[in-house]
Order: C-alpha cells, then sequence, then structure tokens
C-alpha cells in the first residue's frame, strides 16, 4: 500500500479530476492525547472509538429524507465496520469554515445528498480502512498486503493475528492518507444497499428534543415576529395600546375539549 | 398556581388559566415532545393525553388539565419503550418526525379504545397531519400492533 | 413607537421593532405571541398593496403572449412545421403560488455570548448558508459565528437558499447581548411569508402527422424566477431560469422540432426551491402528452414508448410501471387509470394512478404505482418511503392546496384553508424500485414529478374531462 502522496498533491489530483470539491483530509485533533483511551479522529468523516464505536459526521442536514443514515451506511461500507456500533453526527459549520470546508458542501436540496457527495465520503470511509490497515499491519511489524479487514477488525492473515479498529485508531490517524483508494464495486456491498434502520428513528418515537424550536438554553427567552403582510413592505409605526383582533372563525377538524 | 399531575408527577406552574396546555409543558416544564404546528387543533401536532384520551394542547387552556391526569410522549416510555413506539421503529414510521408525537399518542388512545381497528376507525381517528407522507406506515404499525395483542396496553 | 400596554403584559420584555419586522420577546412564546396581538402595527406597504390573484395572471399571459421571447431550446424548426402537420392541438395550462408548510415553523435561537461569539441554532437546510447569514446579521467574522444544526420538522426548499429567519432570529437577540433568544414563527406567519413555488402558465402547441406522430412542439412558459430571486449567478444565458424550462427543455421524447420560450415574470410574492422545483412542467407536458395520445387515437403508453428511443433508461422504467400496474389489463368496474413519466433530479420515473370519480363528482385516487431507477439504491426502504412522501405531499397540491393573493398579501393563514392530506386520503403506494447501475440518482424529489399528470390524466379517463389547472377544488369533476 502507498501511504506516500501527501496532501497537497491529493487535492491537486482531485480539482483535476474536476470534482468541485476536492476531499481532504485532516490530521487528528486529538493526537497528543491519542493514547488509545480517547476517541480519535481518524479523518474529517470518522471518529472511532477505543471500545471501537464509529461516529460518522454527516454534512448534509437530516429533514426526514434519510440522508443521515444513508451517507452514513456509504461510509461505513467502505470504512468496513460493524453497523451496530454506527451513530451519526451533524460536522459543524464553523469548524467546516476553519477547516477550509473539509466536509464539501452542507447544501441540502434538490435531492443531491447522496448523488453528489457519494464518491467523497465513500473514500473517506475507504482511506480510513487503509489507514487503519496500515497502523496494524506496522505494529505487527508485517507487510500491509498480508492484513484485511473485516466488520471492525484487522486480520494478519499468515499468523492469524488481529486488532480491533479501536485499538490501532490512534496510530492509524497519524498516517499520511493514501491517495488512490479503490471503492467497492456495488454488488459487493453489505452495508450500503441494504434496508438498515434510519439511525434517527429511535429518538424521533421518543420525542426526544431534536428540533429547531425544540432548543432550551439557561435563561432563554421566546420571540414572536409579525412581518409585513404585503411583501416588500417596512414597518411605519408600531402601537401597543390598542388590540388587533385574532379571533379564528373557523370550526377545527378536532375537538380540544375533554 | 396551578397544580399539573403530568406524567405521574405534580408540577406546581405560576401561568395565567388561560395559557394553553402546550406552552406550559414546553416553556415551563420543558417537556418539549408534543408540538407547535397550527395553534389551532388542526395538525394534532400537540397531542397529549388528559385522562387516556387523546386532546389537542394547543388549545386546552390549562385550567382544564388542573386535577386530570395529563400524559405526554416523554411519559409513554417510563416504564421502557412503549409498545407503539417500537412498532414505529419496527415499520420505520417517522420521517422527519416533527409530528410523530402526537401520531403516537392519537393511536395510543385509538388501540386503548379500539384494539383491533379497523381501516375506518384508524381513519377516522389518526387525523394528525403529516407533511412527509408516514401514513402507510402509521397505518400498517397499527394493524401490526393490533394483531400483536388484542388488548392493548392503555398508557 | 407606543409599546406601553403590550409591554406591560405578563413575562414581555421587550418589543423589538426592525425594518421590516415587529418582534416581542417574552419568557414564553405563548406570552410573546398574545402580546404582539395586541401590538398595533402600520405598515408601508410599498407598492405592491394591490396585487392580487388576477394581476399576477394578467401578468404572465402578457408574457405568453410576448412575442420576443429568449429561446430556452430549439431543435429544428416547430414554428415551420405547424403548417404542414395533419392536426394541430393547442392548450393553456396554469398552476398557483404554494407554501412549503413545513410542520415545524421557522425557527432560530442565537445567543450572543459575553466572549464576543454568537451560537445559533436552526432548523437549516444548509449549514454554510445559515452561517453566512448569521454572520452578516451579527457583523461578526465567520469564526466567531457557531450554526448548531438541529433536526429539521421537515424542509422541502423552505430552509436552504432563503435564511430570513436567521437573519431575525440574530437581529433579534442582537438587541439583547448576554440572553439566548428563541424566534420561533407562529402558523400564519409562516403560510404568508414563504418562498412560494411559483404560479406560472404555460401554451403548448402540437403537430402530428398522418399516422399521429408528434413532430413539432413549441411551448411558452410564463413563470417567476426562482434563480432570480435567491441565487441570481445561476441564471442562464439570455436569462433563462432552468427551474422554469425543464422538463421541456430537456424532454426525453425523440421530437424532431422543438422550441421552448421563457417569459421571466417575476411579480412581487417571493418564489423558491418547492419540492422538485419546475414540477409544474411535468403536470403541464405529461397531461399535454395525453391529450395528444387520445388526438392520435393511441394507447397513452405506446405513444410514449414510440417517442422513446431503444436503449433509453426511460423506456425501461415506462415498461417495468406498465408491467406492474398490469397495464392494459382490465380494471374493476369504475377504476381508471393515468400514466406519465419524469426524468429529473438524477432519477428517472414512470408512474401510474388509478382513480375512481363518483357520480358527485368525488375523486378518490386508490392506487399509486411508481417505479424510478435512480441508478444505485443505498436504502432501499428509505427510497420507498420518500417515494409515499412525494405522493402526500403533492396529493394536497392537486386536491385543494392553493395560495391565493389579495390585496399583495397571501391570503390563506393555517391549515384549515391551507389543508394537508390526512390519512383517509392516502392511497396505496407501490414503488418498483428498478436500479440499472452506472449512475446515482436522487430520491427526495423525483416521485413528485409524475403525481399530477399520472392523476389528472386518470381523471380523464374517468371523466372525458382535461383539467388544465389546479386544484381540482375548482373543477366539477361529475361526467361531462
Amino acid at each position: 500500500m502507498t501511504l506516500t502522496v501527501s496532501r497537497r498533491e491529493f487535492l491537486k489530483a482531485s480539482a483535476a479530476l474536476g470534482g468541485a470539491f476536492a476531499l481532504e483530509f485532516s490530521f487528528p485533533v486529538v493526537s497528543a492525547a491519542s493514547n488509545g483511551k480517547t476517541a480519535t479522529e481518524v479523518n474529517a468523516w470518522i471518529v472511532i472509538h477505543p471500545d471501537d464505536r464509529v461516529v460518522v459526521r454527516i454534512a448534509r442536514s437530516e429533514m426526514g429524507q434519510g440522508t443521515f443514515t444513508a451517507l452514513a451506511q456509504l461510509v461505513a461500507e467502505e470504512l468496513d465496520c460493524d453497523w451496530a456500533n454506527v451513530s451519526a453526527e451533524f460536522a459543524s459549520p464553523n469548524e467546516h469554515i476553519k477547516r477550509n470546508r473539509i466536509w464539501g458542501s452542507m447544501s441540502t436540496g434538490g435531492s443531491m445528498g447522496v448523488r453528489s457527495s457519494q464518491d467523497y465520503v465513500r473514500k473517506a470511509g475507504a482511506s480510513a480502512r487503509e489507514m487503519l490497515v496500515a497502523a496494524a499491519a506496522a505494529e505487527w511489524k508485517v507487510p500491509a498486503a498480508e492484513c484485511s479487514a473485516e466488520r471492525g477488525i484487522i486480520t494478519h492473515r499468515p499468523s492469524k493475528r488481529t486488532l480491533r479498529y479501536g485499538q490501532v485508531a490512534a496510530d492509524a490517524a497519524r498516517l499520511t492518507p493514501p491517495m488512490d483508494v479503490k471503492l467497492r464495486d456495488p454488488k459487493d456491498w453489505k452495508i450500503a444497499g441494504k434496508p438498515l434502520h434510519r439511525l434517527d428513528i429511535p429518538d424521533k418515537v421518543l420525542g426526544k428534543p431534536v428540533f429547531g424550536v425544540d432548543v432550551a438554553l439557561p435563561g432563554m427567552l421566546h420571540a414572536s415576529i409579525a412581518q409585513c403582510p404585503v411583501f416588500g413592505g417596512k414597518v411605519n409605526s408600531v402601537d401597543a395600546r390598542a388590540a388587533r383582533s385574532t379571533a379564528w372563525t373557523h370550526a377545527p377538524r378536532r375537538k380540544c375539549a375533554v | 398556581m396551578l397544580k399539573l399531575n403530568v406524567n405521574g408527577q405534580t408540577h406546581t406552574v405560576d401561568v395565567e388559566s388561560d395559557m394553553p396546555l402546550l406552552w406550559v409543558l414546553r416553556d415551563h416544564l420543558n417537556l418539549t415532545g408534543a408540538k407547535y404546528g397550527c395553534g389551532i387543533s388542526e395538525c394534532g401536532a400537540c397531542t397529549v393525553h388528559i385522562d387516556g384520551k387523546a386532546v389537542t394542547s394547543c388549545t386546552l387552556p390549562v385550567s382544564a388539565a388542573v386535577g386530570k391526569k395529563i400524559v405526554t410522549i416523554e411519559g409513554m416510555s417510563q416504564g421502557g419503550l412503549h409498545r407503539i413506539q417500537q412498532a414505529w421503529i419496527e415499520h420505520e414510521v417517522p420521517q422527519c418526525g416533527y409530528c410523530q408525537t402526537g401520531m403516537i399518542m392519537s393511536a395510543a388512545a385509538l388501540l386503548a379504545k379500539h384494539p383491533n381497528p379497523t381501516d375506518a376507525q384508524i381513519d377516522a381517528t389518526m387525523t394528525n397531519l403529516c407533511r412527509c407522507g408516514t401514513y402507510p406506515r402509521v397505518r400498517k404499525a397499527i394493524h401490526a400492533l393490533a394483531t400483536a395483542a388484542p388488548a392493548a396496553k392503555k398508557s | 413607537m407606543d409599546a406601553r400596554a403590550a409591554e406591560k403584559m405578563r413575562g414581555v420584555k421587550k418589543i423589538v421593532r426592525e425594518k421590516d419586522f415587529v418582534a416581542v420577546v417574552a419568557d414564553n412564546w405563548w406570552r410573546a405571541d398574545q402580546a404582539l396581538k395586541k401590538v398595533r402595527i402600520e405598515w408601508d406597504e410599498g407598492g405592491n398593496g394591490k396585487a392580487s390573484n388576477e394581476t399576477i395572471a394578467t401578468m404572465l399571459r402578457a408574457g405568453l403572449n410576448d412575442t420576443k421571447l429568449p429561446e430556452a431550446h430549439k431543435v429544428g424548426d416547430a414554428l415551420g412545421r405547424f403548417a404542414s402537420a395533419a392536426k394541430v392541438v393547442e392548450a393553456e395550462y396554469q398552476s398557483p403560488y404554494l407554501n412549503h408548510a413545513t410542520l415545524e415553523p421557522q425557527t432560530c435561537t442565537a445567543w450572543f455570548k459575553p466572549d464576543g461569539t454568537l451560537e445559533v441554532w436552526t432548523s437549516t437546510q444548509n449549514g454554510e448558508a445559515s452561517m453566512a447569514a448569521a454572520a452578516e446579521a451579527s457583523g461578526l467574522p465567520l469564526e466567531k459565528v457557531e450554526v448548531h444544526k438541529m433536526m429539521l420538522g421537515g424542509g422541502f426548499g423552505r430552509r436552504g437558499a432563503p435564511q430570513d429567519f436567521v437573519i431575525q432570529g440574530v437581529a433579534i437577540a442582537k438587541t439583547m447581548p448576554g440572553v439566548p433568544v428563541k424566534l420561533m414563527w407562529s402558523r400564519a406567519e409562516d403560510m404568508q411569508h414563504g418562498f412560494y413555488r411559483p404560479a406560472s402558465m404555460v401554451r403548448m402547441k402540437a403537430g402530428l402527422d398522418a399516422q399521429g406522430n408528434l413532430v413539432a412542439m413549441h411551448t411558452r412558459i410564463a413563470c417567476p424566477s426562482i434563480l432570480t430571486t435567491l441565487m441570481p449567478r445561476m441564471l442562464g444565458k439570455d436569462g433563462i431560469d432552468f427551474t422554469a424550462v425543464r422538463t421541456f427543455n430537456d424532454m426525453p421524447y425523440t421530437v424532431p422540432h422543438q422550441q421552448v420560450d421563457y417569459a421571466m415574470r417575476n411579480g412581487h410574492v417571493p418564489v423558491g426551491f418547492w419540492r422538485a422545483p419546475g414540477q409544474q412542467n411535468s403536470f403541464y407536458r405529461e397531461c399535454f402528452i395525453d391529450e395528444l395520445a387520445f388526438t392520435a387515437g393511441k394507447d397513452p403508453v405506446e405513444f410514449r414508448l414510440a417517442m422513446l428511443k431503444q436503449g433509453d433508461k426511460n423506456r425501461l422504467v415506462l415498461e417495468a410501471v406498465a408491467k406492474a400496474a398490469g397495464w392494459g389489463k382490465t380494471l374493476p368496474p369504475g377504476i381508471h387509470r393515468g400514466v406519465a413519466i419524469a426524468d429529473g433530479f438524477g432519477s428517472l420515473t414512470a408512474m401510474v394512478a388509478e382513480v375512481s370519480v363518483s357520480a358527485a363528482g368525488a375523486l378518490k385516487v386508490h392506487r399509486i404505482i411508481v417505479a424510478i431507477d435512480s441508478g444505485h439504491v443505498v436504502n432501499p426502504d428509505t427510497c420507498r418511503a420518500q417515494a409515499e412522501s412525494n405522493v402526500v405531499f403533492g396529493l394536497g397540491s392537486i386536491l385543494y392546496q392553493e395560495n391565493n393573493i389579495k390585496n399583495g398579501r397571501v391570503v390563506e393563514s393555517n391549515f384549515h384553508d391551507f389543508p394537508l392530506p390526512q390519512i383517509s386520503e392516502m392511497p396505496e403506494v407501490e414503488v418498483v424500485l428498478v436500479p440499472s447501475g452506472g449512475f446515482w440518482g436522487g430520491h427526495g424529489e423525483p416521485a413528485i414529478l409524475p403525481l399530477t399528470p399520472a392523476i389528472i390524466n386518470a381523471i380523464f379517463a374517468a371523466t372525458g374531462k382535461r383539467i388544465r389547472s389546479l386544484p381540482l377544488k375548482h373543477h366539477d369533476l361529475r361526467r361531462a
């Protein structure tokens, strides 16, 4: 495996391919503390915990369409981890700006979520997998070609020794990301392409506060707004002494009375 | 000061008697599972149970709920995941999920009254509005619950 | 500004007056909203206080009649071919403005923190756009702003390019530094301050040869431009807005002579990306194609297949849906079928609708069968759910939804006059996924494209009536 191509060359190569977004791999933000006891950012998309939990960062918004899960499936497919260990979180827009738009477009529309990012999110998964394999091979002092990864476990085939992703994530994150990662043929998919349960649904049936209107902060106040009923109009004057009529004149289809 | 029994707990709230129950739940008790969708009892996103009946809390004055048992979505899973919530997960019902807490409360009230609801009963009772279109799965999940256990567990 | 009475109301902390809105800040939302209703606001309506459905229709029709429109698409010589056509068919179709009506209204929480940074929590379809809006409204550099992307109670295109709610939320919180303020729009504000699906009007003219083949088609489209409103840099040559002309300028059908003209007529109503922007054009085109098949005396599926090249994936999708729906086979008494195809948002779709219309003119949509080729499928269950979603979302717009304009403003204010379908109105939806590989298509929008024409064509089969405008509540569907 080649782990020698620099990030700059990678970006140049990506740009030459005409992609609107050049995949940029980051180096671990917690590298100093990555002694195998804390979570490690293997690359911008993938955080691996010592206990093998995998957090996939999602750049697009979840509005019911299932992108949160579908993109995680694509990353997990190439990473080849155990789907039961996968959760997803939104990538931080602030980090995104500070890290030179590392997660590509955050725009969620035009049915674009999967189709416009599938290439780079799959590459992020494949690249992380190769780094994890390389880290395990380095620990064993064997050629990476003698090792393979499946469901979060790296195996040195000749000796049958194994290491879990969580054990080598910190070391893997220090490696230079590979440039040419081979993506799987969809006919070989094990996680992608399957009708897996959506990651966001368990919270949603419990009514956990996840929506914009549910934000609650200490000392928070609430605002209601009135905009000019005629588009393009402005406020002329405000008089809070008189009451505006607010009566509803229709009969609701449902009754609230008990 | 008003005393409210919410999810088995007594709360004392200092609010106007005509404040709709929804805002007491959301802004005073921080129970945000019931949602605001319309404020006029059209959409059902704010549905909670009052003495076991599904009620739209956005137009119900809080004073009308005093002395009654109020159950919200948060109270449904107090003894572990409620079987309706479980069915909702199994059938992948929610999409955006905003209306689903109300939808689940309506389904619970329906199943408590009609353990084996007909499609007509579902149509008449499940009037909650869903903009994403989860209706086919709502129906499927309710029918599955009916066949799974003839006697519906009351919330 | 005299706000004494409202300010004295319980829990009210502040009345914020900005250039184009007034907000009341209180210790809970209901109190804020109650106080806001007591505030008397005089508006400077600007120049649009007299705009109405009628003035907008007049504007669009003038667009259709404009003789100097830019061409969005031209193949062969459509205008020159009509004279020698065996039959010429002409029809005009139209659609109203439509609100997104996300069940969660627009919302934004903003907090100017003591350390000089700003934190924002919002339901956004574009975290970067929210960042930009928050930075601009606050005057802070991007680095000092953080946006927390919350789960969205629906989006459908409302919460991406337009970030009005973030700008407002930040502006309100800016007047109360150190205090987090959560702005939530009332349903009425949400209904009346959207970025609506454009109202549009289209005139189509077709020439058939002696064998009933479509040889020439000329389409004139009068439609407000979404891109002009939200993304002017994306406008094409001659001011062509691709969202306004799609479906006509990229027809899969092999029609030798085609011309598409675009009349950009913007009006004062803000327009935006409503689920599958430009989807009205699928209604127009596929219903008109149905009219042509009828005129030619041909089966609607056969008529379409004859215009799709061998090897075109649109063909396979149409064949798949025809097979799944049992097209050509006898239906139960009273049930009638309509068909439509679409190609958009990366995927190919074909749909058959089965409807009945009672003697009293009541429509029931019984079953929708939709075939989708998205190349690859990442989660088949989610893809099915999205097709179901598109059916419900579209159904409301077909049956009864519309946003009328009177005195410059939107008439509708809540779900009593902008109804959403209920579970009782939901047809059975059968989704046939036919991924053919080799490309990546979307699922969030494609299935809404063929919905309107499939249903409207089925209504024609049931009643002999051609519906050329929506919603259906304005039409008498009793058999002619």
